[in-house]
Order: C-alpha cells, then sequence, then structure tokens
C-alpha cells in the first residue's frame, strides 16, 4: 500500500515543483559507534562491522573502529570470540548459526560496552519460484523484462521477510529518467494482510535477456523486521518527525544485530516472443 | 460522572427561572424583533446591528438574521448598519411589541431613498467577543490564491494567530495541532477539509454565505475541540427571484442557481463544483494518462422556508469527493458528506429556539483491482468511516438590551470504521475488519452578555460536556512501552471509560471611549476526538480515533488579554492580543509508529503536554477604495512529552516566531479592481539530520532532537485583478485574472538529504520548491 501512496503524492507534485541544492547550517552531534551485525543459517564466519558516524557535509569516510573486543554467544552456552581481519570487521571463526536459537552480541570498543540479543526463526521460508514478463514502456514501466518471486507465507501472524537482489552478481542502479540511482537493497514483506497465503513480490527492476537475477529471502524476526522498516523510513526521508531506526542496541549505538535465515533461488531471463 | 451529567439540566433549569423572573416584563417596556436581510437577494444578514440612538444601545442580529429588542415605551429612531451595506434609519412610536423586518441595500448599488447614518460600525470595539476575525465573501473572492480558486481556508491563514503551510490542508490555531480545529459547515462538523491533498478546500466559496474564527474566548454554544471554531454558513438563497451564477477557471468550474420556493417565504440555492484536469487526460493518446482519473467536485444544497411568523425550516447539505485512479491498476476516492436539518422556533417574542439534527460522515476507499487472469491475485479493497448524528437545541432568550441569555443541550453518536479489508475473489489477501468504535459526546451550556454600564460588558458561559466510549468490542489496554496489559470485552452500548467536565468561558470588555476598548477572556476547552496521522498536513487516510482507556481527553485552556482601537471614525479597525494556552494530553507518535490498519493504533501513541504563547497585530481597513489588512504574528509553541527526547522541551511542528501578511485590495476604478496579498514568515520547526554512517554500504542520515532545525524563511506575492465586463441589468461577468507567486520565490516545501549524483564522496541538502510563478485567469457570470 505504501508504494500506491507515494505514487500518488509523487505524481500530484511533480506537475509543479522543482529542486534546488542549498546549504544548511546543520548541528553536528559527537561520533557514534555503528555495529552492524549479522548471522544465519548459513555457512560462516559471520561479519560484524564496527565503524563511526561523521558529520553530514563531512566526506563519505567512515572511520572504521579498530581493537574492539566483539563476541558472539548462543543460548546453548556456546561463545565465540571475533577475529577483526581487517581494520573494523571482525569474523567469527567456527560459529554455525541455527534456526531457533537466541544469539548475543557483545562488543567492547573505546571503553564502552555495548549488546543486542536476537532470535533467529525456527523455519527458514522457500522461494517458490521466479518468473519474468515483458512490460511495453508505459507510465508505470520503462521497456524490459521485470521479474516477480513467489512464495508461501506459513500459518499463524508474525512472519517477516526481506528480498535483497543482484543482478549478475551486482546491486542494482535504477535509472530515474537519467539519475542514475543505487537504491537501498532492501525489498520487504509482512503478512499483516496475506498470512498463511501463497503470494508474490513484485519486483521493479528493468532487465534484458540474458541478465541473471540472484535472489534471497530473509525470514526475519519482528525486530529485526522493525529496525529495517524503519531504517527505509529514514532512507525514504524520515516523515514528519525523522528519528533513528528502531534498534536493539538501543539508542545507545547505531545499527543492528540481526539472527535470520536464508533461501536462495538464482534464474536468467529468456526472451520470449 | 454520571452523576454530574444529571445534575446539569437541572442547573441549566434553575438558572433559568432566575433570570426569566428577574426580567420578568415590566411596566411599560416592549419587544422590538424582526430580522435584517439583503434588499437584492433576501439573504439574511448575521451580525448586523440595530441601533437605538435615544438610548445608545442596540442589538445585533444572529445566525438567522433575527434580532430582538426589550425597551421602555417611547419614540426612538432605529439604525440598522451592516459592513458594506447603507445604514437605514426609521422612526418608531413603540407602544406595542413591533415586528421590524428590514431590508438593507449593500453600498455598491447607488440607490436614493437612504439616509445614510454616521453611527459607528463599531463591534470590534464593544463587543465582548475577542480573538474572533470574520471574513466577507467579497474578500475573500478579491484575494488572489493558487490556480484563481477562492479558498477560505488559504484565506484565513492571512490572518493573525492562523498558520498553514503551502502544500497542507490542515491550519493551526494559537500553537493547536490541525484536529484541534473545529470546521462547521452550517453546523455540521467537516472531518476533512482538503482536496487533492490539500491544494483545496472542500468549501465552494459561491455557496458561503458567512466565516467566523474564533480562536480564544470560544462561545460556550461551541465544544468539542481544543484550539478553535471555523463556522461557516452556506448561503440560503434568494427570496425575491431566479438568479444564477458561476465561473470558468483553470482546473475547474462553478455554477449555482438560486431561486425563491415562494416569493419572500422560502428559497433555495445549489451549488456545484467540479475540476476538469482529467477531461484533457483523456485526450491523451497516451493509454495510461487516457485512462487515470484525477478529480474533485463539490455540492452544496441548501433550502429554507418561513412556516408562519414564528418558524422557519432550513435544509442543507454537502457532497463532495475526489477521485483518483490509474486505468484497471488503482483507484482511491474520498470525501465527506454533510446534512443539516434546523427549525427557528420564535416562543415569544424575546425567546428563540434553534433545533438541529445533523449528519457527518468521512469515508474512504482504495481499490487494488488485482490481476484476475494471474493464480496470484492481489486485488482488495480498503475502507474507513467516520459518522456522526447528532441534536442540538440552542436557545436565545433576550431579556433587555443588556441582557441576553444562550443555553443548550447537545447530544452526538460517533461512529468510527477504522479500516475493513475486502479482497477481490481469489485474492490472496485475507479479509481483515479493524473493530469499529462507538461513543457518545453530550453537553449542556449556559451562557450571558451582560452588560453593567455602557463601559463594562461581560460575557459569562459554562459548558459541561461528557464523552463516553462504548461497546461491543474487545478493549485493550496497554503499557508505557505499548503493550497489552488487559484484554476486555464489553457489550453493546456498555461504557468502556467515560470522562466530563467543566468548561468555562469568560469574556470582559471595558470600553474607554467610542475608539478603544480593553478586553480579557479565558476560556477552557475539552477535545474527545483526536486524529492520527502520517502528516502535519492532513491526508485522506487520517483517522479519527474517540478518547478511550488508554486516551484521555485533549484540553486546553487559553487566557487572553487585548487592545482594540478603531481611527478615523471607524475607518480603520485595529487589535492587539496576547494570549498563553495551556494544553493537556497531546498526542504524539512513537518512532516508527504504524498508524495504517492497525488494531492497536492507541500503542502507537505517545502523551505529553504542550503550551503556546504569543502576540498578534492586526491593522484592517474596510471601507473606502482601499480595503485590506496587515497582521503580525509572534509567537512560541512548546511541548513535552516523556517519550520523545527524554522528557526535554521541543518545538511543535507548526511553531514558527515571525507571521506577517499584508492583504490589498484596491477599486481602480468601476471596471478594474486590483488586489495583493504578501506573506513572509519563518520556517517551521523541523528534524534535520546531525551526520550520518554507513549501513549495508548505504548513506544513512543520523538524526538527533526532535525540531532542532528550521526550514529556510518563507515569502511570497500574489497579485490579482478584476476586469468587469459589459453588464446589463439582468447579466453581469467579469474576469479574474491572479499571479501566485508573483517574483517565483523558490520556497522549501520539504528538504531532502541524498548523496551528491556528480560526486559520491559527498551528501547534499536538496530544497524542493512546490509552485513557481504561477498565472491564471477565471470567468464569473450571474443572471440576476
Amino acid at each position: 500500500m505504501r508504494t500506491y501512496w507515494i505514487l500518488t503524492i509523487v505524481s500530484a507534485l511533480l506537475l509543479f515543483s522543482c529542486e534546488e541544492v542549498i546549504e544548511l547550517d546543520l548541528d553536528n552531534a559527537d561520533p557514534e559507534i555503528v555495529i552492524e551485525g549479522t548471522l544465519t543459517d548459513q555457512a560462516g564466519p559471520y561479519t560484524v562491522k564496527l565503524s563511526e558516524s561523521v558529520g553530514f557535509y563531512d566526506d563519505n569516510v567512515f572511520p572504521a573502529v579498530s581493537g574492539a573486543v566483539v563476541r558472539i554467544s548462543d543460548d546453548n552456552g556456546y561463545a565465540n570470540l571475533l577475529e577483526e581481519v581487517e581494520p573494523g570487521i571482525y569474523q567469527t571463526s567456527d560459529l554455525q548459526g541455527q534456526r531457533g536459537s537466541t544469539y548475543r552480541l557483545e562488543v567492547e570498543a573505546n571503553g564502552a560496552f555495548y549488546t543486542a540479543v536476537s532470535e533467529m526463526p525456527e523455519l527458514a521460508v522457500p522461494i517458490d519460484s521466479i518468473s519474468f514478463r515483458y512490460e511495453e514502456e508505459s507510465l508505470f514501466y520503462k521497456e524490459g523484462y521485470y521479474f516477480r518471486a513467489y512464495f508461501t507465507d506459513p500459518e499463524g501472524l508474525g512472519d517477516y521477510y526481506r528480498f535483497t537482489v543482484l543482478v549478475n552478481g551486482e546491486v542494482y542502479v535504477f535509472d530515474f529518467d537519467g539519475d542514475l540511482i543505487e537504491d537501498d537493497n532492501l525489498w520487504l514483506a509482512d503478512d499483516k494482510y496475506t498470512d498463511g497465503n501463497s503470494q508474490d513480490y513484485d519486483f521493479p527492476h528493468t532487465l534484458k535477456p540474458g541478465d541473471v537475477v540472484s535472489l534471497q529471502l530473509h525470514h526475519l524476526n519482528e525486530d529485526t523486521f522493525d529496525y529495517y522498516r524503519t531504517l527505509v523510513d529514514v532512507i525514504d526521508g524520515g516523515g514528519v518527525a525523522p528519528s533513528n531506526p528502531l534498534s536493539n542496541f538501543g539508542d545507545t549505538a547505531l545499527g543492528y544485530f540481526g539472527a535470520f535465515s536464508v533461501t536462495e533461488m538464482e534464474r536468467t531471463v529468456v526472451p520470449t516472443n | 460522572m454520571i452523576r454530574c451529567c444529571r445534575v446539569i439540566p437541572k442547573i441549566l433549569l434553575i438558572a433559568l427561572c432566575i433570570c426569566l423572573s428577574a426580567s420578568a416584563f415590566g411596566q411599560g417596556k416592549f419587544t422590538i424583533k424582526g430580522t435584517v436581510s439583503d434588499a437584492g437577494t433576501g439573504e439574511t444578514l448575521i451580525g448586523a446591528t440595530v441601533y437605538i440612538q435615544e438610548l445608545s444601545n442596540g442589538a445585533t442580529t444572529n445566525v438567522y438574521g433575527f434580532y430582538s429588542l426589550t425597551v421602555p415605551s417611547g419614540d426612538y429612531m432605529l439604525t440598522f448598519s451592516y459592513v458594506g451595506y447603507e445604514s437605514q434609519s426609521t422612526k418608531v412610536t413603540l407602544d406595542q411589541a413591533r415586528t421590524i423586518d428590514i431590508e438593507l441595500v449593500p453600498e455598491s448599488t447607488e440607490l436614493q431613498e437612504v439616509v445614510v447614518s454616521a453611527d459607528p460600525e463599531d463591534e470590534n470595539v464593544r463587543s465582548t467577543q475577542m480573538s474572533v476575525n470574520k471574513l466577507d465573501m467579497r474578500e475573500v473572492e478579491a484575494i488572489p490564491v493558487v490556480f484563481g480558486e477562492k479558498d477560505i481556508i488559504k484565506t484565513i491563514q492571512l490572518l493573525p494567530g492562523i498558520k498553514g503551510d503551502e502544500g497542507g490542508g490542515g491550519f493551526f490555531v494559537r500553537g493547536g495541532s490541525a484536529d484541534q480545529n473545529l470546521i462547521l459547515l452550517d453546523e455540521a462538523p467537516v472531518y476533512n477539509a482538503s482536496h487533492l491533498l490539500g491544494f483545496f478546500s472542500v468549501f465552494n466559496s459561491d455557496a458561503i454565505k458567512d466565516l467566523t474564527i474564533y480562536k480564544g474566548h470560544i462561545p460556550a454554544e461551541y465544544g468539542g475541540r481544543a484550539s478553535s471554531v471555523l463556522d461557516i454558513k452556506m448561503k440560503e438563497g434568494n427570496t425575491k427571484k431566479f438568479a444564477a451564477q458561476g465561473g470558468i477557471g483553470l482546473i475547474s468550474s462553478r455554477a449555482t442557481v438560486e431561486a425563491p420556493i415562494v416569493k419572500d417565504k422560502g428559497s433555495f440555492v445549489l451549488s456545484g463544483r467540479r475540476t476538469y484536469v482529467d477531461l484533457f487526460l483523456g485526450l491523451s493518446n497516451n493509454k495510461d494518462l487516457n485512462s487515470s482519473t484525477l478529480y474533485f467536485y463539490d455540492l452544496n444544497a441548501k433550502a429554507n422556508y418561513r412556516l408562519g411568523d414564528k418558524d422557519r425550516v432550513f435544509v442543507s447539505g454537502y457532497f463532495g469527493r475526489d477521485n483518483f485512479g490509474f486505468a484497471d491498476v488503482f483507484g482511491f476516492d474520498w470525501g465527506n458528506a454533510t446534512g443539516t436539518v434546523r427549525w427557528n422556533h420564535l416562543f415569544n417574542d424575546r425567546l428563540f429556539l434553534n433545533t438541529t439534527a445533523v449528519f457527518s460522515d468521512y469515508n474512504y476507499d482504495v481499490n487494488i483491482y488485482g490481476d484476475e487472469d494471474d493464480s496470484e491475485n492481489n486485488g482488495f479493497k480498503v475502507t474507513s468511516a467516520i459518522r456522526d448524528w447528532s441534536i442540538k437545541e440552542d436557545f436565545e432568550y433576550y431579556i433587555n438590551p443588556q441582557n441576553t441569555l444562550r443555553f443548550g443541550l447537545s447530544v452526538i453518536r460517533h461512529n468510527f470504521v477504522p479500516g475493513e479489508i475486502i479482497p477481490v475473489d481469489g485474492s490472496y489477501i485475507n479479509e481483515q475488519k479493524l473493530q469499529r468504535k462507538y461513543a457518545w459526546e453530550t453537553a449542556a451550556y449556559i451562557s450571558e452578555d451582560i452588560e453593567f454600564s455602557p463601559k463594562l460588558n461581560l460575557n459569562a458561559g459554562l459548558r459541561y460536556s461528557w464523552f463516553a466510549q462504548v461497546g461491543p468490542g474487545e478493549v485493550f489496554t496497554y503499557d508505557e512501552d505499548g503493550d497489552i496489559i488487559d484484554t476486555q470485552d464489553y457489550k453493546s452500548g456498555e461504557i468502556v471509560k467515560a470522562y466530563g467536565g467543566l468548561e468555562p468561558r469568560l469574556g470582559l470588555t471595558y470600553v474607554m471611549n467610542d475608539e478603544s476598548s480593553v478586553k480579557a477572556s479565558y476560556g477552557r476547552n475539552r477535545q474527545y476526538l483526536h486524529l492520527v496521522s502520517n502528516s502535519n498536513s492532513g491526508t485522506p487516510i487520517d483517522l479519527w480515533i474517540p478518547s478511550s482507556n488508554n486516551v484521555r481527553p485533549q484540553i486546553a485552556d487559553q487566557i487572553a488579554l487585548g487592545y482594540f482601537r478603531n481611527l478615523e471614525d471607524n475607518t480603520y479597525e485595529g487589535s492587539v492580543e496576547v494570549y498563553y494556552k495551556n494544553m493537556q494530553n497531546q498526542v504524539d507518535y512513537r518512532t516508527g509508529a504504524e498508524l495504517v490498519f492497525n488494531e492497536n493504533v492507541e500503542s502507537q501513541l505517545l502523551f505529553g503536554k504542550g503550551w503556546s504563547y504569543g502576540a498578534e497585530f492586526i491593522l484592517r481597513k474596510n471601507t473606502g477604495d482601499l480595503t485590506g489588512w496587515v497582521s503580525y504574528t509572534y509567537s512560541k509553541t512548546e511541548r513535552k512529552f516523556d517519550g520523545v527526547d527524554y522528557g526535554q522541551v521541543y518545538p511543535a511542528s507548526w511553531d514558527r516566531p515571525h507571521d506577517l501578511s499584508v492583504v490589498g485590495i484596491y477599486k481602480l476604478n468601476p471596471k478594474w479592481t486590483l488586489s495583493a496579498s504578501f506573506v513572509y514568515y519563518t520556517g517551521n520547526a523541523i528534524t534535520f539530520p546531525v551526520g550520518k554512517y554507513q549501513i549495508e554500504d548505504e548513506v544513512i542520515n543520523r538524526y538527533g532532537k526532535r525540531n532542532n532545525n528550521r526550514l529556510p524563511d518563507y515569502n511570497r506575492l500574489d497579485l490579482g485583478a478584476t476586469l468587469k465586463l459589459r453588464s446589463t441589468a439582468k447579466f453581469e461577468s467579469d474576469l479574474n485574472f491572479s499571479v501566485y507567486n508573483a517574483y517565483a520565490r523558490k520556497n522549501a516545501f520539504i528538504v531532502n538529504f541524498r548523496e551528491n549524483p556528480n560526486d559520491a564522496t559527498k551528501t547534499e541538502a536538496v530544497k524542493v520548491s512546490l509552485f513557481s510563478i504561477l498565472p491564471s485567469v477565471t470567468y464569473n457570470f450571474r443572471f440576476k
């Protein structure tokens, strides 16, 4: 529904609006640590990335946080100390993520201690299929091939999903009338309106014959979904009262620690007549 | 609570008895009553003054044009006057009760046989009412607006203390949020006053007779919203002869017909407006465009009939809708419907009763049509609505020229349909219905205008309101984190939670001399309905919710002080007002709140308090070739919520310190009228990033405290000109030209923060502006 709503507003406004770059006198908050950790039911190693925020008008260079103590433990008493493989990038050694287990990430950096907990959902939800179709140039589509993924939601409310898409191994770059924008790779879904049903997810990527689509479906817990959902809100402009995404670090750190299951499918676009 | 509610009518009754007995017909006193109306159309005039020179005393007509004056017998010169009309005087020998109906002639048409009175039109100075603004529809017509679409909601934002945004349909009065304005159309509440996402309002100015906005000291007969009342009255229709008028504009056309049902006894008016951008879309070769819809329309209808001397009946209705859709993909429509039936009854010369029955409905539908051929059909329909039925009794008792008593009762039934999803056949979307909610809202009030002396006037009002959310339904109780801690089932009609309380309203005027006065007022307002919205400016999918076990009523207390001064024989009206308003139980939202289609929407809310203070200046010129006003407001609005920035004070997002408007209408010659309006204001408070960081190689904005920045300052000049075309006795027409944003100022509508498209190592702020210079022309005509 969100998509249609945005479409409504955008089409109404674009008729008359115009854009101009302006210089603003923005507040600069002190740097804050950003912790980005994920853990899946796929083979490791799993990575935790530590960096710092910068001022809005600074260059997009985000200092790595080195020399931190990073630990992941599960609810069976198993713990793994992560190794810093390059500045700010920490990796697990022999930890194997298990569906249904709960994981705790602990980070000790620059004299402060951060911790977050995430439970990996018990189920992995397979992608049933991927279909392609050809669309002519129109108000909604650029001419080309489009794909749709099908999956079946398990019975019971409370299933949350994220797709990631790679086209020919790369993150897709969208062409908005000449503006090439590498969009975020956050394609979210939940079962609020579709619990227990077989359903589809439409992607807006414009493809050509021969393109290879690699699709992952992440089955998330509610907290992880809320993080991604509010992250998308921030990326989309933040709304009336923008604030940082809902994180399981609370407001002690930016970023998130999420454990989720992953399924994959890869398909190549074959021309139709 | 319930006990209090029963006590109130008794108090009213006792008060009434005291007043009646105190003012029992004295020896040799008689009542003059009647109606003041327009000589050309028979339309009654609201707020016209009736003045007895010999007694230095008078009355004003009520919203039905009715007045009543009880004075000792004698010979009097009565003067009837109304702004924009020639005053009329008439000699009366009062030795018995008299009915004097007067028809006033508009100033523009030159007629003889009128005695032009030198009497001051000094309502501004003398009235006990303060913090009020009225707009003459002739002013509204002359003030230039976007696309030339005359719009009262945009025009009132040029008055002090009323703020709005360029692109939004909401407005903010003295620091109150957009849902704290009671918008009444012929006494029916209008729950969403916007068309086309707020660029236009639902009020077709051709159908409107009069509007008044109360920003403070709200009269006791009004209630239900914390900040203001915008009271809009529809035209009644020409009681003399058939008349028609209309206009053809850039984006819409209008037509109105009015005629007597029986001459001088009853009349009707029918008015319609429709935009037609979509008609042009239909001509397009593009199949997506020509199968798209994008339009809105409004229909206003009203009829009134006089049943003898003592009774008059009015029936009025409004129906309007926006329609938006793309081919067979998706459709979205929303709109209001209101209906009002009113019966004026005169018990005797001095006791006037109006009985009103009101229906109001706002609803929207979203249709995703889905693909029937697809095995995975996602088609569905979402609908949501709020529906009111109400009954109101309003008495006016004209004790004597020094005393008018008003009292009454009202009962409203609110039905809420928060949202229902109905899938199309074969859709994988599940049917889901959020629980409907029900509530009763009742009130009783009494208020009296008392003139202690010609210099000291008091308006004392007391309102008691009572509200209850009732079953059936499953009601949840949430803790501070928004988690459910209790669930309870209620049967149909069973009270879930009731609230009630007194709302005192006081206004005091001390008239220093013919030209100046000071006024003071205090008022408390309770608000039992709350608007849940993703946006400040209002959207069609906004949700009204009742006060409940989780949501307490909003309460606003306001004190105001003012100095009122008329200059040069009332050619100029000026005032300065300062106010302080305290607001309890205000509503804000949790971070990441899910407001759309959520059974637990109340769990997404945060509660806190707010306050606002300010100073408002206006200097207005109502007569002469040049009319208009200059208005300036300084104000501050802050809020404090435990759930926002750990209880730190932050500015409301509609807070802005400075607001200046200048409006001028100049009658150059009989053919040309020129107009201009200029606005300047500080940017609204807004949250800008305090830094950025990286997640999954995406640069993400980092936010700090709520509303810690401001949008850039806003300013804009609009110009207008009206050319009267050749007219005959039966027909006249004019062309109205307007230029919106005449010097093409690029005001910030929103500011986006993004990666620099030319340099991926940088981020930049981008200001998005809405309308650049925008000329338009409208052709208006009138058959008389």
